[in-house]
């Protein structure tokens, strides 16, 4: 048996899986707050909530009405994104012209609220959901066994975030947005629509974390903490990467996943303080993060 | 004797009867909180910096008068001034690193160096992990006076409280305090004016630790027992919500937050169970959209106006 | 005055407390080419983004071709046929020249006015050498060329024009001033800020005077030569 730096190899390369697991939903839910900080200038506090909510809507759909995993993956994201197009509409829309500060505020009440809610309907104990059964099992690779499920895990959270890439940076709508982050007035002034777009945005991205909590929940024990302990980690992911760039929240979410992976098996204390680490090093010697504007 | 100097006299003396009508444990929590909020509002009602990781300072200064009383049998006078000196310096630290960003970044290094702070409190042996740290002798004070008699206790409590509060008062309306204000309005000209406008923020940062160390430390003797709860982002957010609550730069808004979110805490915990963080939740949100002034904001400005029509009137 | 195809009416504009424009009455014929005059801070920037829509607060009547667009929200301007050129240009720097220049829809296919990419391309030839350029990386004067060409391409009829000479050379404000009467004889109504008077003066049919926020003066082409002294002792030229 191989040993890396007195590691058995197996073990590693098990870390670096879930490692690199972990990082597809740091990268997935940070693409998400990036791109919604840098239209809409306020940092989403729910956004953890969101993903939360969103394995707990495919638990919803599974437990009373019976739909699995598939619809959950279709269905989820929408009524997610809609819940998102409602908060924006109502709540967010009222604190634009004031401080980043109030959307900070804003969001963590509504965590605060969503989260309630969830324990209310849930309760606090875990529950579990299934992994679907096409992609059960495992995978043979020869010098090591992957479980399936959290190699579609890797492959779904990066072809979003490809996809989500391609978009923003290569189409004409990606343009438009590009341009409403920098300079929204003149967009308007173009004849741009920009409250409709700030408004899908913010749906769209509520969406995608929700759907990070699909793909998360036959992972882990369900309960309305999850969206708490990732929050605070994806901020961290965001800082380092530069608030509002695309390739920074992707690079730095896998990067950082990679990371907590490795220290967990050579100095498992600092896993958890590594990407707190990271993030006060980054801000003092980067401010506006890796790969941040201005 | 002015109206003002009225309601300082009967807070005071309400202050010192209570006790005999409601339970005093709950006062001392009560006041422990209402403490630490006016230490927070400090940094986001006065200088305008707002800091998401002060349950550190609280937290931290419960461990250090903890470990102190516990383990080195130190008294409690000794154990409370420990705590606010542990508190003040990972503020100076804290303040180091985060005070040369502004708004949202600021934000975001406190809240990541007091999870670093919690992530290592949850590994470290003698903070008694996810136990917490049981058994915190209430001691004598001084040497004299047995705080094992909640009445004592009760009396310690509060007398820190009004100096404190006093202290802050002063702070805020002494020349130093004039600057804070003048930097949170228009720092660039705080900056022109030839303030060394970072100084001040870490000075501001420093004083707000310490005494958010003092309300830790109360907290912890009172109740004999300090837990990594007491660490956790969550009563940051809490102390936030309960500054915004009560109206930021005000002296009394603090203290009317923690008040109802304590007592709604305590009271309503039991009756409506999960519900309550939906229901403090909404009142939250209700304040920041429609009454960003808070509590104490908004009825100082009705009851001045008022005063305006009254005066018109006449 | 026929043909009317924009006019304000008693329009005061704010810039939060600052009370910048006060009353303005202005009327443009169409195919006519305006050109707002004044001195520094005089307003005249203010009257252009209080047309567009960019002023915090603004009350009185603003008429596009007969339609009263006072009430209309900020992006429904642009439809009417309006395109706009902001003083500091507004080349996005995310953006590469070509997504720059195809960023503002079309907002009047049907106008006649529409200028399609190719001809874009054949006028301002530059522009398709930078195409795969940032935005911000061209020099001004390929800036500058860009910020109109994005809106010739919209099908806007109204251009709205903020000192577009200002910093260039001279050899590129001549081709500007080529272009201008290029679009003047396709029919464009033009009204243009400029502070600089030897640029404006051949090219506008007619000059609005702006002093402290509100037209004091008009000045006719043909009255031009006689008043010459008397403007630009006015401009402190």
């Amino acid at each position: 048996m191989t040993e890396i730096f007195g590691v058995p190899a197996q073990v590693l390369y098990g870390q670096l899986l879930l490692g690199l697991v972990n990082g597809s939903f740091y990268a997935l839910l940070s693409l998400g707050l990036s791109v919604i900080f840098g239209l809409l200038n306020i940092v989403n506090f729910a956004h953890g909530t969101m993903y939360m909510l969103g394995a707990f809507l495919a638990y919803a759909l599974l437990m009373p009405l019976g739909l699995g995993y598939w619809w959950a993956f279709i269905l989820v994201p929408l009524v997610a994104g809609g819940i998102g197009i409602i908060i924006e509409r109502t709540i967010l829309h009222r604190i634009y012209g004031l401080d980043n500060i109030y959307g900070l505020l804003v969001t963590f009440g509504l965590t605060m609220v969503i989260e309630g809610l969830v324990r209310v309907y849930f309760g606090v104990s875990g529950l579990r959901y299934p992994v679907p059964a096409s992609l059960s099992g495992m995978l043979d690779l020869g010098f090591m066994r992957l479980p399936v499920y959290r190699v579609w895990v890797i492959v779904a959270a990066l072809g979003l975030c490809l996809v989500t890439w391609l978009v923003i940076e290569r189409t004409r709508l990606g343009a438009t947005l590009r341009a409403g982050t920098e300079n929204p007035k003149l967009v308007q002034a173009f004849g741009v629509n920009v409250p409709l777009l700030v408004t899908l945005v913010f749906g769209w991205g509520v969406g995608l974390a929700a759907l990070a909590g699909v793909l998360a929940a036959p992972l882990m024990q369900l309960t309305p903490q999850i969206g708490h302990s990732i929050i605070i980690t994806v901020f961290g992911v965001v800082v380092i990467g530069g608030m509002g760039s695309i390739l920074g929240s992707i690079l730095s979410g896998l990067t950082l996943g990679v990371l907590e992976g490795v220290a967990k098996v050579y100095y498992p204390e600092a896993s958890s303080t590594v990407i707190f680490v990271v993030m006060i090093l980054v801000l003092l010697v980067r401010p506006h993060g890796l790969f941040g504007k201005q | 004797m002015n109206s003002r100097t009225l309601l300082i006299l009967a807070g005071v003396a309400i202050l010192a009867v209570a006790p005999v009508f409601v339970y005093p444990m709950l006062i001392v929590k009560l006041l422990c909180f209402a403490l630490f909020a006016s230490a927070f509002n400090l940094m986001l009602g006065y200088t305008g910096l707002l800091s998401f990781g002060h349950a550190m300072f609280f937290g931290i200064a419960g461990y250090v008068l903890g470990l102190g009383m516990k383990h080195l049998g130190w008294p409690p006078e000794v154990g409370l001034l420990a705590g606010m000196a542990g508190a003040a310096l990972l503020g100076l630290i804290a303040g180091a690193i985060a005070i040369r960003r502004e708004g949202i970044y600021f934000a975001m290094i406190t809240l990541a160096i007091s999870q670093l702070i919690y992530f290592i409190a949850m590994q470290v042996e003698w903070t008694g992990r996810d136990d917490g740290l049981h058994g915190i002798p209430r001691g004598h004070l001084f040497g004299i006076i047995d705080l094992s008699n909640d009445f004592a206790l009760y009396g310690l409590v509060a007398v820190c409280f009004v100096l404190a509060l006093a202290g802050i008062r002063r702070i805020v309306t002494s020349p130093f305090g004039q600057v804070l204000t003048a930097i949170r309005e228009n720092e660039p000209r705080a900056i022109s004016l030839g303030y060394d406008v970072e100084r001040y923020k870490v000075m501001a940062f420093v004083l707000s630790a310490a005494l958010s160390g003092l309300a830790g430390g109360l907290k912890a003797l009172a109740l004999s027992y300090e837990s990594l709860n007491d660490l956790h982002w969550s009563l940051s957010g809490e102390v936030v919500m309960m500054c915004i609550l009560g109206g930021l730069g005000t002296l009394s808004g603090p203290v009317v937050g923690a008040f109802f979110v304590i007592v709604l805490q305590n009271f309503l915990a039991d009756k409506v169970g999960e519900w309550l963080s939906v229901i403090i939740g909404l009142v939250f949100l209700f304040c920041i959209l429609a009454m960003r002034k808070g509590f104490v904001g908004e009825f100082t400005d009705r009851l001045s106006s008022l005063r305006k029509k009254q005066r018109a009137a006449s | 005055m026929a043909g009317v195809i924009l006019s304000l009416n008693d329009v005061n504009g704010w810039y939060g407390e600052s009370h910048v424009l006060h009353g303005v009455n202005l009327e443009v014929a169409r195919g006519e080419v305006v050109s707002l005059i004044g001195r520094n801070g005089a307003g005249r920037t203010t009257i252009l983004r209080a047309i567009m829509g960019l002023l915090e607060r603004r009350n009185g009547r603003i008429e596009i071709k007969g339609r009263d667009m006072s009430a209309v929200a900020a992006h429904k301007l642009a439809m009417a046929g309006l395109g706009y050129c902001p003083e500091e240009r507004g080349i996005f720097s995310t953006l590469s020249c070509e997504e720059n220049l195809l960023l503002p829809p079309v907002t009047r296919r049907d106008s006649g006015m529409r200028v399609s990419l190719s001809e874009i391309y054949e006028m301002f030839p530059n522009l398709a050498e930078r195409a795969k350029s940032p935005g911000t990386r061209l020099s001004g004067g390929e800036q500058q060329m860009l910020a109109i060409a994005r809106i010739l391409r919209t099908g806007a009829d109204i251009l709205l024009l903020d000192e577009i000479s200002e910093g260039l050379a001279p050899v590129i404000v001549q081709t500007l001033a080529r272009v201008i009467r290029e679009l003047k004889s396709r029919g464009f109504t033009i009204v243009m800020v400029e502070q600089n008077f030897r640029f404006a003066a051949p090219l506008a049919d007619r000059f609005l005077v702006i002093e402290h926020g509100r037209v004091v003066d008009v000045v006719q082409q043909s009255e031009l030569a006689h008043r010459m002294d008397e403007i630009h002792r006015f401009l402190g030229v």
